[in-house]
């Protein structure tokens, strides 16, 4: 998009915010006439701005903590339960992946840690980390 | 649209950041500036995204850890601002590439998949946060100022009072410029939802 088009497009987004929802969508109509590309462009803009759902809706520092924090930190102590943490196996994007052994009945399971900023808003409080079990782990 | 070969890493886009800085000394600061937002954002613990704290603390911690350094000494608090918005923006798209390489490249073993894949969860932000920088960059083609906004504010944590002060526009404008901005940038990264 050029700047001149980028300036139509913006100019009649801000209009339409300043409206109710009910009348905005006859409002890009009748603003944007046949140019349906000009009104396709506002409308998914309208719709963005009533999500805020996008990354930069985020607090950055929960993008930074999912691209850069420190996963490990959050497992104070080696304990998990009955588990102790033995080593990482894996870390990535989603979490970080222990190996950990059951201390009664020796068993070894992975752990995955996963941090915050990927879970839904209602976890996000939790105490704990989120963690999965995967039992497969024995011959790691 | 292209691949960018970390263009912010030189100096090339100089808005915002005082000329009386020479180009050498600027390339100084930015990669001081990079070094310590990048340490401090791996620092960032597991409660910190949870505790509704923003993106000023990182940058407010990388100025009183730099202030005295020599390097910036010429450099105003809004500068600096101005300089980390950039490193910051740099620091995570830097490290959002290094995973999808990561997750592409050698490691792909059983854990690896476990990792990306498992319990159902969406995949990360990582290439979400590598179109939005893309899209900012498209930004900046048809409204530089706007995508000056989007990077002190979102990366830089800037207020709008601080915004409107360091680009030399009013408040208004900057509230506008970061709506629209905002919601065309949150279109352009899922064209297919939402008209």
């Amino acid at each position: 998009m050029d700047s001149t088009r980028w300036s139509r497009v913006q100019e009649i987004f801000l209009q339409a915010i300043e409206l109710s929802e009910a009348e905005r969508d006859a409002f890009v109509r009748s603003a944007c006439g046949d140019d349906a590309e000009l009104a396709g462009e506002v409308r998914a803009m309208l719709a963005a701005d009533r999500r805020q759902t996008s990354l930069l809706d985020r607090g950055l520092l929960s993008l930074a903590y999912e691209m850069v924090g420190t996963f490990n930190d959050s497992i104070s102590s080696r304990e998990f339960g009955p588990y102790r943490l033995i080593k990482v196996l894996g870390e990535g994007g989603m979490g970080v992946v222990w190996l950990a052994e059951r201390s009664d009945a020796g068993n070894r399971v992975a752990i995955k840690f996963l941090p915050h900023a990927a879970l839904p808003k209602q976890y996000g409080t939790s105490e704990f980390p989120a963690c999965a079990f995967y039992a497969g782990a024995s011959n790691v | 649209m292209q691949d960018d070969p970390h263009p912010r890493h030189s100096t090339g886009r100089s808005d915002g950041i005082p000329p009386s800085l020479q180009r050498r000394q600027l390339d100084e600061v930015f990669s001081q500036v990079y070094e310590e937002l990048r340490r401090l954002a791996g620092a960032v613990r597991r409660n910190d995204p949870g505790a509704n704290v923003s993106s000023t603390t990182l940058v407010h911690e990388a100025w009183l850890k730099l202030k005295d350094s020599p390097h910036l000494a010429d450099t105003s608090v809004p500068h600096f601002k101005a300089i980390a918005a950039r490193a910051m923006r740099q620091v995570l798209v830097d490290a959002a590439r290094r995973r999808v390489a990561q997750k592409r490249g050698g490691k792909d073993d059983a854990i690896q998949i476990t990792l990306d894949e498992s319990i159902g969860l969406a995949s990360s932000s990582d290439a979400e946060l590598i179109e939005l920088d893309r899209a900012i960059d498209k930004l900046a083609l048809m409204n530089s100022r706007q995508a000056q906004v989007v990077e002190c504010r979102f990366f830089g944590g800037l207020n709008v009072v601080e915004a409107a002060t360091l680009l030399s526009v009013s408040e208004s404008v900057i509230e506008r410029d970061w709506r629209a901005a905002k919601a065309w940038l949150a279109s352009a990264l899922r064209p297919a939802a939402g008209s």
